[in-house]
């Protein structure tokens, strides 16, 4: 068997988030936890990991604002349990769905968009410490629009369900945004240039993206390969009860619907050997219709270094105004 | 086996900081080891892992603390393959699974202890299908026995020098107030 060479590189900070607070359930159960004197807009990103032991069954759920409506939410769920694949679209704004003495983590990224919708998508896991696990994920965005966070409302299903131990942490992004682009007028495309993304960098390219009077699909190319050929796809899509996938010789990791808008967030890297991998999940809306889309783009080619990230609709004009594309250095 | 033996840091307020990054440049190796780790309850650490297979196809599997029992683990796992999308649970601690010889997954594993002290990972596991198609695996695992801190992080292959040169695993720690 041979040595791995360790290279370790202690001058290397990566910026990432830093923790805004944490509330942990002592003494007794209780039935919902709040986050106030919060003032997170457009721009912030938000981190929630909720560390849940069920006292009790059903979902909590994750409100903004002291809306606590459920109605006035629409979640698209994505659940596999053993060989069982769930997809379903819920008016509500659930996280997990908890079963009595059940451990439950989730990991929620949090956002406004650019139009004001709270959106959020979860990724959450239920077991039981001695047998099998089972996948939640969630993606969810309110029906209101609002201009900033101001309070988080977490909402056990059942009177007291969050045991003892149970323990929530909000995180706020601290890391630097390199590019920031809102779009003024429809376009075609969107460039970001400047960059030096080689293997050692994350960054994280997220935004929303608003169609025009057609279904958006763009692409996120590197450098000045456009060609759809030169990149590979898969995708895993749930809307309401349809789960399925598709793998394509194309690079369209980002779509919206016709007069409606998206929120995504793609982790954008270089692998070791040099390809350009994307992982984006996309939530589509309008919030009524909610959908979960994963998917991801490697580059057939190989690149050193990216200095020029392009967003390209296929169609002429399909990023509409309002659209708004952040990139962010993680490292 | 490879190890990667870590000084001891001081706490870093905020912003991830990377605790270790080990690159396989000799030779193949069946599994790698980050020690002297201390992650507690309250931290978060990703682990960014660029595997090249060099022995078929295998598994790849996630232990702490030198607890390297498959049994001692549970993983539930989505499967997105062109149209296909299946699922499963297994009794191990799956995070990546190559499907033949000089193919690369990039993995990306979020991993925490809960506040009960069970070991969590939720990876995203893209493969390489050889002529240029990908598809791609969720895999979430959970020990089912508890911890009270990480101190050591082992990735090991189902078969042996599975981990091929070329192969690299970055270890990330979010830090927190």
């Amino acid at each position: 068997m041979g040595d791995a060479f360790l290279k370790m590189n202690k001058t290397k900070k990566l910026q990432g988030y830093e923790l805004v607070a944490e509330i942990e359930v002592s003494g007794s159960a209780i039935s919902s936890v709040e986050f106030t004197g919060l003032a997170f807009g457009k721009e912030d990103d938000l981190i929630l990991v909720s560390d849940v032991v069920a006292n009790g069954a059903g979902a909590p759920s994750l409100y903004v604002n002291n809306n606590i409506v459920a109605t006035n939410y629409y979640r698209q769920l994505l659940q596999a349990a053993g060989t069982s694949i769930v997809s379903a679209r819920v008016n509500s704004s659930a996280m997990i769905d908890a079963t009595p003495s059940s451990q439950n983590f989730v990991i929620t990224n949090i956002k406004l968009t650019n139009n004001g919708y709270f959106v959020f998508q979860n990724k959450g896991i239920r077991f039981y410490g001695t047998s099998s696990n089972s996948i939640q994920d969630n993606f969810t965005s309110s029906v209101f629009t609002i201009s900033s966070i101001t309070s988080l409302q977490i909402v056990s299903a059942s009177v007291n369900g969050f045991n003892i131990g149970s323990k929530f942490m909000l995180y706020k992004r601290t890391a630097e945004v390199v590019a920031d682009v809102v779009v003024n007028t429809a376009t075609t495309s969107v460039e970001i240039t400047g960059l030096d993304i080689d293997k050692e960098s994350e960054y994280v390219l997220q935004g929303t993206l608003i169609a025009g009077a057609s279904t958006a699909e763009v692409s996120i190319y590197t450098n000045e390969e456009t060609n759809q050929t030169s990149y590979y796809q898969q995708a895993l899509l749930a809307a309401a009860t349809s789960v399925g996938g598709s793998r394509g010789n194309g690079n369209a990791p980002i779509t919206a619907q016709a007069s409606t808008s998206s929120f995504f967030k793609a982790v954008v890297k270089i692998t070791n050997s040099g390809n350009f991998v994307v992982r984006c999940d996309t939530s589509r809306a309008l919030p009524a219709s909610v959908t979960l889309q994963r998917r991801y783009n490697t580059s057939l080619f190989a690149v050193s270094v990216v200095n020029k990230l392009t967003l390209q609709s296929f169609v002429a004009n399909g990023i509409n105004i309002g659209s708004r594309f952040q990139l962010i250095k993680l490292k | 086996m490879s190890e990667a033996v870590l000084s001891r840091r001081s706490k870093v307020v905020e912003g991830m900081e990377l605790i270790a990054d080990i690159e396989v440049i000799e030779s193949a190796v069946t599994s790698v080891d980050i020690a002297g780790l201390g992650i507690g309850k309250d931290e978060e650490v990703l682990l960014i892992s660029d595997i090249i297979s060099n022995a078929g196809a295998s598994s790849y599997y996630l232990f702490i603390n030198d607890n390297n029992v498959n049994t001692n683990y549970y993983s539930q796992f989505i499967v997105a393959t062109n149209t296909s999308v299946t699922a499963a649970s297994i009794n191990e601690n799956r995070y990546a699974r190559i499907v033949s010889n000089n193919r690369r997954n990039v993995v990306y594993t979020d991993i925490r202890l809960t506040n009960s002290g069970y070991f969590n990972s939720q990876s995203e596991d893209v493969r390489s299908l050889g002529t240029g198609e990908i598809d791609f695996v969720e895999w979430y695992g959970t020990s089912i026995f508890t911890a009270a801190a990480i101190n050591k992080i082992t990735i090991m292959a189902q078969i042996a020098s599975a981990i091929g040169v070329g192969s690299r695993f970055q270890l990330y720690k979010r830090a927190g107030v």
